[in-house]
């Protein structure tokens, strides 16, 4: 494959990105599926349009592995092609064109639609099944470059099979996993039953992640009946709308609240986790509200007696992406410099054609220090790894 | 808006002594069969065995021990503090509207918004599930007898509920409350389960309260509850904030900002506000912490959708300038409204006292004014008294 060369998108300091993708095709999950389950899990559906663009994308990728041919048309840049058309998106080689062209020192790899293939199931069977497919084949797909760091995918619907689904990922060398937002058990995530799960993660120096997608709905589908249909990003109506944008971290933000109040974090004190493609302005009064809880409950909940305060918790084991339209520098002046993260989402559109211009036109009042943690930094820590060389 | 005089300060020896104060957020603590009394025939016996109901039992005795408890040599002699530290069935002019007037001139407070205390849950479930000739019995009975409770003085004002299971039922329910004379309209924060709220067709609603001058108000308990399953954390229980069982704790403090801050978002981007933009909105017990974030995370939002979502591109302002221009909410007094206020504008945030909750503590003038301490002059005006007229259309009671 021949790749125009043109200076790296991203360049003159470490960059970390927190939040990437693969694109999947509609056979891309099935290998790595366990025989037995191979008949019963849920094919990928996208729908008549869907899937021949799926198709579409896939058949000239071979094309290009064959010719050698540039895959981008005239003025097209590696941040412009989104989705199935953008470079990389399911093939690892291509991946790998794609991160030299965008500058990533290190790149976080999460799935966009395998998950949908057992993610809702009641069978465990399946759901379990499901996530250690999806572990090995995000595994395989960044097994050729260091830079990507694959997203293994962690069910939290039964402790033992969670701990034994963690164990894997690990001896598959993930680096980190994803679990649900929205409890899926019969018991709290909090609840000491998985305190199993949570001690392997921290002494494992692997964090947790929570991604969008991972507590279901953002808001209710009812709200959108509003006799006043909109598109959305993809032109559609049924992917991120505004209104979904405004609800899509609240699963996020009671789970992460229940795990400080409930003194998870106090527990496994080595455990991290990181909170992605969930915006991030929440977090600011987030803060101040889990203070305001520990002080104001204190007395009827006695475990709220912890050694530190509630926020200090989050400070010292959770990061955080903002959204490239947030206001960062205002985000990092009221709630600290220590929390979050720069993110690309490569190649969804929502990522948007120029994250790093965004980032930084609302970073105008923020030091160099400030530059070093979201870019790098508090990426490293999030990791428990150190930050790359230039 | 133009504002009129917010009053006079409150007289010596009144709790407000020397302010002027008014109270967005107070409410009745009904007796068990408080609406049965005002209840039509036909849903009586229903409203018996919902959770406040008297289930058959005559309960005269009881509300007259209670009222009795009120009135001790003691309790007369102690003067305004002692009214503000009872709650619940234990305060002054809990259920009793003439021993409210009392509490009332103690406080010293120049309005009072009224809220029910035991019946919003019952008022959003029978909303929300049914049936709905219930919900529409229930929500009569509770406006007749919050109305009557707040009659016999100016300064009470009365809120009355709002189901919106049914576009027409609503409209028409409004109309009924307003004729009756609603201070305000509650509406849940809880999605209606086949309409989104902002259907075009509520329109005739809005409409009909920004003439009226009545704000739209959501208060904690409208909304959706939180999960559950997070209680079960293998953790002893832990007694809520009442200290009885219920769900207000730590956990579940944490999400009482969602429905509000969606709902209302949803009214913001969907252009009711626009539409409408005279209509003042009350958010209610429901904290302010969210606040800044929240305002900032719809203009990020219009930012990001306005390309492909029309009716962002039809918005005349920012979201921001609508929560400025048509919102106001209430802080929790263990909040720092001091930040909120520098991080929001000074005219969005407003007193409440809670009276005779227990979370409104035994001194809210005094925590307020402990959290407003690097806020001028002109602020603390507006928090105690000028946002609260402009949410009640500028009017006076």
């Amino acid at each position: 494959m021949t790749v125009i060369e043109t200076p790296a998108y991203a360049s003159g300091r470490v960059f970390l990105d927190a939040d990437s993708h693969v694109v999947e095709t509609e056979e891309w999950l099935a290998p790595y599926v366990d025989p037995g389950l191979r008949d019963r899990i849920r094919p990928l559906d996208f729908g008549k349009g869907g899937g021949e663009a799926s198709r579409k994308a896939l058949s000239r990728a071979r094309q290009r592995a064959e010719s050698g041919a540039t895959p981008f048309r005239e003025g097209d840049t590696v941040m412009s092609a989104k989705g199935w058309s953008a470079l990389g998106a399911f093939d690892r080689a291509e991946r790998t064109a794609a991160l030299d062209l965008l500058g990533f020192h290190r790149q976080l790899v999460f799935s966009t639609f395998a998950p949908l293939q057992f993610e809702s199931e009641r069978d465990l069977d399946l759901l379990y099944g499901g996530s250690a497919a999806l572990t090995r084949a995000m595994v395989d797909f960044c097994s050729d470059d260091e830079r990507l760091m694959p997203v293994g995918t962690l069910a939290l619907s039964d402790p033992a099979r969670s701990l034994a689904a963690l164990q894997e990922a690990i001896d598959l060398g993930c680096p980190t996993v994803l679990v649900p937002s929205r409890p899926r058990a019969s018991v709290s995530p909090t609840h000491p039953d998985f305190d199993p799960v949570w001690a392997l993660l921290a002494e494992a120096n692997v964090p947790f992640m929570l991604h969008i997608g991972g507590g279901g709905n953002p808001i209710p589908r009812v709200f959108h009946d509003n006799g006043n249909p909109v598109t959305d990003w993809l032109g559609g109506g049924e992917n991120l709308r505004a209104k979904d944008f405004m609800g899509v971290h609240h699963t996020a933000e009671v789970f992460l609240g229940a795990m400080v109040l409930d003194g998870v974090f106090e527990r496994f004190p080595a455990l991290r986790g990181g909170c992605i493609e969930l915006g991030a302005m929440w977090v600011v009064d987030w803060l101040k509200r889990l203070d305001i809880a520990q002080d104001t409950f204190a007395k009827s909940e006695r475990s709220l007696a912890m050694p530190l305060r509630a926020s200090d918790y989050a400070h010292r084991q959770l990061w955080f992406t903002p959204f490239p339209t947030e206001p960062v520098g205002w985000m990092i002046e009221q709630g600290g410099a220590d929390m979050f993260l720069f993110s690309s989402d490569y190649p969804h559109p929502e990522g948007g054609r120029d994250p790093l211009k965004r980032f930084e036109a609302s970073m105008a009042g923020c030091s160099a220090d400030d530059r070093d943690r979201f870019y790098s930094l508090n990426f490293a820590e999030m990791m428990g790894m150190e930050v790359p060389a230039p | 808006m133009t504002i009129v005089d917010a009053g006079a300060p409150a007289p010596q020896g009144t709790y407000a002594a020397g302010r002027v104060v008014h109270d967005a957020d107070a409410h009745m603590v009904e007796p068990d069969g408080f609406y049965e009394q005002y209840a039509d025939p036909d849903v009586r016996d229903r409203l018996a065995e919902l959770d406040n109901g008297s289930r058959g039992r005559v309960l005269d005795g009881e509300i007259q021990r209670l009222l009795d408890s009120h009135h001790t040599d003691e309790r007369a002699a102690a003067g305004p503090l002692d009214v503000i530290v009872h709650k619940n069935l234990d305060a002054l002019g809990a259920f009793d509207a003439r021993d409210r007037v009392a509490a009332l001139d103690a406080f010293g407070f120049q309005s009072q918004l009224i809220f029910n205390s035991s019946f919003l849950n019952s008022l959003t479930m029978l909303d929300r599930n049914g049936p709905q000739d219930l919900s529409v019995g229930a929500t009569r009975a509770h406006n007749r007898g919050v109305v009557d409770f707040c009659s016999v003085d100016r300064r009470l004002l009365p809120v009355c509920w709002v189901p919106f299971a049914s576009i027409d039922g609503a409209i028409a329910m409004a109309r009924e409350a307003l004729d009756l004379g609603a201070a305000a309209l509650m509406i849940p924060s809880l999605c209606p389960r086949e309409h989104g709220p902002t259907h075009v067709d509520f329109d005739p609603l809005w409409a009909m309260a920004q003439e009226a001058g009545v704000p739209i108000v959501f208060h904690v308990g409208g909304g959706r509850a939180m999960d559950p399953v997070y209680k079960r954390n293998g953790l002893p229980d832990v007694p809520d904030f009442h200290g009885g069982d219920g769900n207000f704790t730590s956990v579940s403090y944490m999400a009482i900002g969602e429905s509000p801050m969606q709902t209302l978002a949803t009214m913001i981007f969907d252009g009711v506000l626009d539409r409408h933009p005279e209509l003042m909105i009350g958010v209610i017990e429901q904290g302010a912490s969210w606040l800044p974030g929240w305002m900032r995370a719809m203009d990020s939002a219009a930012g990001a959708f306005v390309k492909n979502e029309t009716r962002l591109q039809r918005l005349s302002l920012k979201p921001s300038e609508f929560v400025a221009r048509q919102v106001r909410v209430t802080p929790y007094p263990h909040e720092d409204s001091g930040w909120i206020i520098a991080n929001t504008g000074e005219g969005i945030c407003m007193f409440s006292s809670d009276y005779p909750h227990i979370e409104g503590g035994r001194a809210p003038l005094k925590r307020f004014d402990g959290a407003l301490g690097g806020v001028g002059d002109a602020a603390i005006e507006r928090f105690y008294s000028l946002n609260f007229l402009d949410l009640m259309g500028g009017k006076l009671p």
